[in-house]
Parts: C-alpha cells; sequence; structure tokens
C-alpha cells in the first residue's frame, strides 16, 4: 500500500500526458462487433464493384483475354445501349419482370396461407408437411420436359417453373415463421378474452407478417433463377431468351449485358422490399 | 375464490409420462394475495396455467367462482415473465386491446387506458412501440394491460423475474400500491424468496418433481409493507424457514441427478 503511494508520488509527469485515442484502422476493422462509420461503410461496399471493374477493364483493354471470351466494359454498355434502343431489349425485360411478378405472386397467394397455417395448427402441419417436404426436393429444371409435355411451350410453362420453384422454399420458410411465434403472446391473449379465431387473425397473423416479408424478400432473389431457367427453353422473348440467342451468335457483349441487367433488376428488387419492410413494420427496431 | 381439488397434471413426453403436479389441494379467499414458490419443476407455471385455463388437469378439479376447470377468460388476466407485448402496437394500444376485444366503447376505453398508462407512469411514451421501451417499461404495460380488463383474478408467473434489481423492487411497489387500491386476489408465482415475503398474505412452499404443495405459510407482517420489512424479525424468520424448505428440496434434487 505503502509504496505504491510513493512509487504514484514520484511519477507526477505521467498524468500530464493526454493519452488520444488512437486510430488505429486495422485494430477497429479487425474487433469482432466493432461498429464503422457509415461513410467507411458506403466505401468498403463499393470497393469490390470497383476492384472487379478493374480488374476487367485490365484484362480486356490490354488484350490479356479474347474479346470472344470476355468483352470490354465499353462494349457491353455499347452493346446494351445497341440492344435497347434498336432491338427492343427493354420489351424483354419487361416480358421477364411480368412474369415473375406473375408466377411469383401466384406462388405466394397460396403458400403463404398455407405456409401460415402449416406454422399454426398442428393438424395442418401432419397433413401437409410430409407430402411437401417430399415435393421440394423434387428438382424443377428436371421437371421442365414434363411441364413441356403437359402445358406446352406458351407462358403456362414458365409461369410453372417460377411457381414451382418458389412455393415450397416459400411454404416452409412461412410455417417456421409462424411456429415461432410465442405460445406466450397467444396465451396471454387468451387471458385477454380472445376466442380461437381471434387469436389467430389478430395475434398469429400480425404477429407473422414480419417475417413473412423476410421470407419474401429472400425467395424472390430466387425467382430470377427460375425465370432464367425457364426461358432458356423454348421462349420467344425475355431477358433469358436473348442471352440464349446471343450464345448462338458467339456474342458475349451482349450475354454479359443480360446478365447484368438482372443482377441491377434484382437487386432493385431487394431495394423495394427493404423500403416497403420499413415502412409496414416501422416497430421492427433493430434494421 | 378459488379451490383446488386432488389435483394432478401428467405430461407425455418421448421418454414416458412426467407428472409435474400432484395431489394439490388448496384455496384461495377472495381479495388474497398468494404467493406459490418453489424450486425450478416444482409446476408451478403449469400450476397458474390450469387456473388460467390455458391447460387442462389430468385428474382433480380447479373451481374458479363456482365454475369448474373452466376455460380462459378475462376474469383472469395473465402476466408472464417473458416479454409478451404485441410488438405492432403502441403502448395505448397494447393496453386497450382486451377491452376493444370485449366490446368496450371508445370513450370508456379512453378512460380506462389514460387512467393505467398514469398509474403505471408512462404518460410520455403512450404513443411508442415496445421495442423502443426498456424490459421494466414492458412490463409495466403488460400490468397495465391485464388490468385493463378489470379481472378479479391475476396470475403472475414470475413477472419480474428477468427484471433488474432495482427495477424489480420498483414493480414491486407499483403492484402492492395498485393491488392495495383494488384487492383483487392474486396468485403470485415466484422463486424469489424475499419478493414472496414481501408481497404475499399466503405463501406456499412446494415441493418438486412431482410438484406438491409442502408448507402453507401465512405471513404475519402488517401492511403497507414496504422496503423496511427486509429488517423485520418475522420476515427474517420467515425467511430462514422457506430457504430450509427449499434447501432440503435442491438436496434431494441433487440426490435424484
Amino acid at each position: 500500500m505503502q509504496k505504491s503511494t510513493v512509487e504514484s508520488r514520484s511519477l507526477p509527469h505521467e498524468t500530464q500526458v493526454v493519452h488520444k485515442p488512437k486510430n488505429n484502422l486495422l485494430k477497429r476493422y479487425l474487433t469482432p462487433k466493432e461498429p464503422i462509420r457509415k461513410r467507411e461503410k458506403n466505401t468498403l461496399g463499393a470497393l469490390p464493384f470497383l476492384l472487379i471493374l478493374g480488374l476487367w477493364s485490365l484484362v480486356t483493354y490490354t488484350g490479356l483475354v479474347d474479346e470472344l471470351f470476355l468483352p470490354t466494359p465499353t462494349g457491353v454498355v455499347t452493346s446494351l445501349y445497341e440492344m435497347t434502343v434498336h432491338q427492343g431489349f427493354l420489351m424483354d425485360v419487361w416480358t421477364s419482370v411480368y412474369r415473375i411478378m406473375l408466377g411469383y405472386f401466384l406462388a405466394a397467394l397460396v403458400a403463404i396461407p398455407l405456409g401460415i397455417f402449416m406454422g399454426s395448427y398442428p393438424s395442418f402441419r401432419s397433413f401437409f408437411e410430409p407430402i411437401t417436404g417430399v415435393m421440394r426436393y423434387l428438382p424443377v429444371t428436371a421437371l421442365i420436359p414434363l411441364f413441356i409435355l403437359w402445358l406446352g411451350i406458351g407462358e403456362t410453362q414458365k409461369l410453372a417453373v417460377i411457381f414451382f420453384g418458389t412455393f415450397f422454399p416459400l411454404v416452409f420458410m412461412v410455417m417456421d415463421v409462424s411456429s415461432n411465434v410465442s405460445k406466450d403472446l397467444l396465451h396471454v391473449s387468451y387471458t385477454l378474452g380472445a376466442k380461437r379465431k381471434t387469436v389467430f387473425t389478430k395475434v398469429l397473423i400480425p404477429a407473422s407478417m414480419p417475417g413473412v416479408m423476410d421470407s419474401l424478400r429472400t425467395v424472390l432473389g430466387w425467382s430470377w433463377t427460375y425465370l432464367v431457367v425457364a426461358e432458356l427453353v423454348a421462349a420467344q422473348a425475355g431477358i433469358g431468351n436473348v442471352i440464349m440467342t446471343a450464345q448462338r451468335f458467339m456474342n458475349t457483349e451482349q450475354i454479359i449485358a443480360g446478365v447484368l441487367v438482372i443482377g441491377a433488376l434484382g437487386f432493385f428488387s431487394d431495394r423495394i422490399f427493404m423500403l416497403l419492410y420499413r415502412k409496414f413494420f416501422p416497430y421492427m427496431s433493430t434494421r | 375464490m378459488i379451490t383446488i381439488e386432488h389435483l394432478e397434471k401428467t405430461f407425455e413426453t418421448p421418454k414416458g409420462n412426467v407428472t409435474a403436479l400432484e395431489e394439490v389441494n388448496l384455496s384461495i379467499d377472495h381479495g388474497q394475495f398468494t404467493c406459490i414458490v418453489g424450486a425450478s419443476g416444482c409446476g408451478k407455471s403449469t400450476l397458474l396455467k390450469i387456473i388460467g385455463g390455458l391447460e387442462q388437469p389430468t385428474v382433480g378439479t380447479v373451481s374458479v367462482d363456482q365454475k369448474i376447470n373452466p376455460e380462459p377468460g378475462q376474469d383472469r388476466g395473465m402476466m408472464f415473465q417473458s416479454y409478451t407485448l404485441y410488438p405492432w402496437l403502441t403502448v395505448t394500444e397494447n393496453i386497450e386491446f382486451g377491452p376493444k376485444l370485449n366490446g368496450v366503447t371508445v370513450t370508456e376505453r379512453k378512460s380506462i387506458v389514460d387512467h393505467l398508462i398514469r398509474s403505471i407512469g408512462l404518460t410520455k411514451f403512450k404513443d411508442l412501440y415496445p421495442s423502443s421501451l426498456s424490459g421494466g417499461m414492458q412490463q409495466r404495460v403488460a400490468l397495465a394491460r391485464m388490468l385493463a380488463n378489470d379481472p378479479s383474478i391475476l396470475l403472475m408467473d414470475e413477472p419480474f423475474g428477468a427484471l433488474d434489481a432495482q427495477t424489480r423492487a420498483m414493480m414491486q411497489n407499483l403492484l402492492l400500491k395498485l393491488w392495495e387500491e383494488n384487492h383483487k386476489t392474486v396468485l403470485f408465482v415466484t422463486h424469489d424468496i424475499d419478493e414472496a415475503i414481501l408481497l404475499g398474505d399466503v405463501i406456499y412452499v412446494m415441493s418438486s418433481h412431482p410438484g406438491k404443495v409442502k408448507k402453507r405459510i401465512k405471513v404475519d407482517i402488517p401492511r403497507p409493507r414496504a422496503d423496511q420489512i427486509f429488517s423485520n424479525k418475522t420476515f427474517g424468520d420467515l425467511k430462514a424457514e422457506i430457504t430450509e424448505l427449499l434447501f432440503d428440496e435442491n438436496e434431494k434434487n441433487m440426490n435424484l441427478a
């Protein structure tokens, strides 16, 4: 005790030193869960795009890679412009978006109520879970020949691919959401005077909604995959068809343009879902 | 008045039947504040759920105001340890949920809600969602929501169990204050011996595996009670007695395991 007092007294100059917090970037970035500034977040997020673009430019403009395998960025942009202005590419985009909206909308229309019922009532779950559990492992891509046989090569076949591709994952995700609604929440509602039906409509459904929205958002991303799969086979229009046709003419520029447009559309639809989520569920805090 | 006779509750599990409650007999007078203490696994939450009508007894009867094994209803309000506010409703909307269901008019609802929000001291927060409230505030709203239906019986399942010590003390005082105004019948489950003695007229000590009533203890400490009872002689004696009863239980459970 005595000794330490003496020691601390003998070092008065130590307390004079102002310890500046060290702005050690690396240390901060490598600390788990340590938040970073918004500007840093945006910069870090944009970096990979720039890196890819840089690398892409490097290997194409220098002629390191043959243009047949990888065209230049300007080539792709020019091609996209040509397609839009002279080849009616916007119509293809619209056709694809429309197919997604319809197929995905129909899937959601059936999957959401079914999922909520399965998650809420063990009776429904026992009835539907085994059969849907088997069916969701049937690869939709392998069913395409059958769809063509049964439904032809028109619009219905394309909708069927998107519908079956998104329906089963959606059912299971929604089921999980509603089966995770806490039982205490239901119990407390009964003691507040709610009957079975009201507990379902006024508690279970609203409690499931944010999770349902999350599932919709995830599955929408997957629906683009199924769209392209559907359009690669016997389509007259659509982004997938454009890509397929371009392949036949070895038009790599158009292939890449088509892929990039799908990526952009997916990204924007995801953003829209995020905004809708914030608007509909202002009470969900951490978003 | 709640009367429980020869109550037994068995749950089917993959490992066979488990008896949660066995030969429970108790009677609770109108307006009495009853605490139930016991180690975990003594079936105290199950007992509360059976009285609330959320579980059915395997054997025996629970009668609440002459109704035998009643369905859940707004005459028995319930509160849980977990936060059970509706996240999509504001504080006001949460509190008026019950009255709205039961067809209370808008004007009446407003006066009920205003009164309750004031008594839990959350007037400033009335339009906020639960996610922006602290745990203690959320439980205050849950208390108000339960009282909004004006139930004659309050079933409280460790409602303050998840709160920090200071918030819990504040909630206990709030509950006592409200109870002294209306003297509703309260069944309060807790594992906190201090809390049981502070709040209860009667304490049932339960044994576990299977859950049984081990002893009924009357708390002869005058009301209004407050923090000073912790230095009261009777308080010390009761605490020693209950501690010993529960200690025996823990010993037994240890040996079982």
